[in-house]
């Protein structure tokens, strides 16, 4: 097996040389785009770096993969438009998929020919996942699907859809869920695109009006789909930290740059401390992310140590993103170029910071997680 | 001695150093001595015993020759379990001090390393910005003159090590206190960690004999001096982060209201979450920068600012917490955290707060690029 660091120099000597895209903010054209170079990325077989070889991966590690991902960002190169796909439900099926199930699936997720989008939210069940409502009817060979389901990214361009249905209302909650692979093109399945406040349309509802699913396409046990689930989500946290942390480098640094070159010599003190300020946070989710590597080598599995990584997190990104948005001053909501600052990717910033505090479980439910499985303290009573 | 070998043997001088505070200064015994003299010299011989002094003290010298990368520890146990005295003075300034001093000032120096001789450090900048006050105590034709705040242990102090600005630039020099023209204005202070004086300095007569460094090497050992002072603080407040939080969860966890422990209440809960994460975040920091420091002046300089910085938010703010969490009792002068408290608060601004040194950061940013700080 390559050894952790030869591995890093590879990735960075071919993304020196690689023709890494810029990130357009228009949507449709940032699909095409991060579409396009998740296929470059794939053949060039920087995708699935710790699946097994037989999963169509490379069988490394995940701090290879965690690795490339850091060396991406440092690159300036944005993420696959797949990511659904690579870190939520492709995990899954390489974890509890048939083979069939993984030889037809896995090939399309890594080179992005299709894109998988999550059904796991509804109107009604956001922090509470486990009262979702979307219901799986066994009718013989197939599953009746009914149910709506929110905050779907990619829906409209999806080929898949993982979701998360109630197979049997009869027993506690969490335990009556099924995890079910639904071809996005079934008839049945509506699609309505929710328009962020950033004025992008990334999210959608996804409407299920008794779509018809082989049986075949139950990802793991027959109402096993909880512990699926959340098993996945937990194994990808401490990725999602590594690889922000190295882009809100980037970010802080590419900031610095545009006061420099832009008269950052006539910012009033405040500013300048608060800058000193974000400065000082990046280095802390540095420091943390040693931490969360070593965890990694030492093969320790999820914990409530996620969860503390994840508030951290988003504190420091939203702590990074506010500091730019104050930096524009009356500009905040103008498209103009203050200190010779990028306001519309820094506004854009400052809205999407505003998210990540509420989306992978809120900093209410992570305190929650920290309070109680970490501190020991006793749980909320019913 | 192998790497694994040197682990060890840091990680027992953690463990011994954790044991003795413990059993030697528990709360009480820190109330008593802050109550009365602010010291107690069999304590400190005690600590020359455990050989703390010695710690940083080069092999050559009669050291352990650590690094302050290994030193760290001693500082986050002192903020776990507050200790009184000049512990920055003799643990880190005298030892590296020693080897730059001439034979005569070495000799004085390694006798403070038992615990006899007391000498505390006189920095004028330990209030502010380097480039403001580091001409307030000046040397002209021998003469020495300035005024120095914030000078812990000046009245019991044997000896003054002193950053002053002279004819040849920067220069460390040592004195005794009862050199003629030495004055001390106590002020009342309420730092557990010892009494504060202003030393005044009128027309000292200084020479040669008092000279430990003078220009270049004076600045670089200043400098070094600083930063690691700096970063040794920061771990102290990492220290006193932690135990404010460790007493506050356990408060939590026994004290009962309304049929139930305070501790099972979300919004308790939730303020609990939220000063370990900023606990644990100074704490990992703090081990990343001891990990990171080298022979690289830049590096440590860098480490030592976001360290200290950061070290006085969060244990300020975790330290409001811990009162407000406490509720009554912690606001009494019966109940130790008040001590925790006020230890942080002194601390909070050595060598710069986290406002303060932010803003420095934020210059240096403007100016040399997030990638060159």
């Amino acid at each position: 097996m390559i050894p952790l660091e030869d591995f890093r120099t590879q990735a960075c000597e071919w993304l020196a040389s690689a023709d890494i895209p810029a990130e357009p903010l228009e949507l449709d054209e940032r699909f095409r785009v991060l579409r396009n170079w998740q296929r470059t990325l794939s053949e060039a077989g920087w995708m699935g770096i710790h699946w097994p070889e037989e999963a169509g991966g490379r069988g490394l590690t995940p701090e290879h993969h965690f690795a490339f991902y850091e060396e991406l960002a440092l690159a300036g190169g944005p993420v696959p438009i797949g990511l659904i796909g690579l870190e939520v439900v492709g995990p899954s099926i390489v974890e509890h998929g048939t083979d069939a199930q993984r030889e037809r699936l896995i090939p399309p997720l890594l080179s992005g020919d299709e894109i998988w989008c999550q059904g796991f939210s509804e109107p009604d069940a956001g922090s509470d996942l486990a009262s979702i409502r979307t219901q799986a009817v066994d009718e013989g060979d197939e599953f009746v699907i009914t149910g709506q389901k929110v905050w779907t990214s990619w829906a409209h361009e999806a080929a898949w859809c993982a979701v998360l249905a109630r197979t049997d209302p009869d027993v506690p909650k969490h335990r009556g869920i099924s995890y079910i692979l639904v071809p996005m093109d079934s008839p049945g399945v509506t699609v309505r695109p929710l328009i962020q406040l950033t004025g992008d349309a990334e999210f959608n509802e996804v409407f299920f009006d008794e779509v018809r699913v082989p049986k075949a396409n139950l990802l793991g046990e027959l109402n096993g789909g909880w512990s699926i689930a959340m098993h996945t989500l937990g194994h990808e946290r401490s990725g999602y930290t590594i690889r922000r942390r190295a882009e809100f480098e980037l970010a802080f640094h590419q900031l610095t740059e545009e006061l420099r070159a832009g008269g950052g010599a006539d910012l009033p003190e405040r500013a300048v401390e608060q800058l000193g300020d974000s400065f000082i946070a990046l280095r802390t989710l540095e420091a943390q992310a040693r931490k969360t590597k070593q965890r990694l080598r030492e093969n320790q599995g999820p914990s409530a140590l996620d969860s503390v990584d994840k508030l951290l997190l988003n504190d420091v990104e939203q702590n990074i993103a506010s500091t730019a948005f104050d930096l524009l001053g009356p500009a905040r909501m103008v498209a103009t170029s203050p200190h010779g600052m990028d306001a519309l990717r820094w506004q854009h910033a400052y809205l999407f910071s505003r998210a990540t505090s509420i989306y992978g479980g809120t900093t209410q439910i992570q305190r929650n997680v920290v309070a109680e499985r970490h501190l020991g303290l006793p749980k909320e009573s019913a | 001695m192998t790497d694994t070998q040197h682990a060890a043997m840091v990680s027992e001088l953690q463990d011994s150093t954790a044991r003795f505070l413990a059993s030697e200064v528990p709360g009480t015994t820190l109330q008593q001595i802050v109550q009365g003299d602010g010291f107690s010299a069999d304590l400190w011989r005690q600590a020359a015993e455990m050989g703390w002094f010695r710690l940083l003290l080069p092999e050559e010298h009669g050291g352990l020759g650590l690094s302050l990368g290994d030193v760290g520890f001693l500082f986050r146990e002192v903020g776990r379990q507050p200790f009184p005295g000049p512990l920055v003075d003799h643990a880190v300034v005298v030892p590296l001090l020693i080897p730059a001093a001439p034979p005569p000032l070495r000799a004085r120096l390694v006798e403070s390393l038992d615990g006899d001789r007391l000498v505390t450090l006189a920095d004028p900048c330990v209030d502010a910005d380097p480039r403001r006050r580091d001409d307030s105590l000046r040397v002209a034709d021998g003469s020495l003159d300035g005024t120095v705040p914030f000078v812990r242990f000046a009245d019991r102090a044997d000896d003054f090590v002193l950053f002053v600005q002279g004819d040849g630039g920067p220069a460390i020099l040592m004195i005794d206190h009862e050199r003629r023209g030495v004055a001390i204005a106590p002020a009342a202070t309420m730092d557990p960690g010892g009494p504060h004086a202003t030393l005044e300095l009128r027309n000292v007569v200084t020479g040669e004999d008092d000279v430990i460094a003078i220009g270049e090497e004076a600045e670089a050992i200043i400098g070094r001096l600083r930063a690691s002072l700096q970063l040794m603080m920061a771990c102290e407040l990492s220290g006193l982060a932690g135990r404010m939080f460790d007493m506050t969860l356990d408060y939590a966890k026994v004290r009962h209201q309304f049929g139930r422990t305070i501790g099972s209440f979300q919004a308790v809960k939730h303020i609990l979450a939220d000063m370990f994460v900023r606990a644990n975040s100074l704490d990992n920091l703090c081990v990343a920068a001891l990990d990171d420091v080298t022979a690289d002046e830049a590096v440590l300089a860098r480490s030592a600012v976001v360290a200290k910085a950061y070290g006085a938010k969060v244990s300020r703010s975790v330290a409001e917490d811990a009162l407000q969490l406490h509720g009554g009792i912690g606001f009494t002068m019966e109940h130790a955290l008040h001590l925790y408290l006020k230890r942080t608060f002194a601390l909070q601004g050595c060598y710069g707060d986290e406002r303060e040194l932010a803003t420095r950061l934020g210059h240096a940013l403007l100016e040399r690029g997030a990638r060159r700080v």
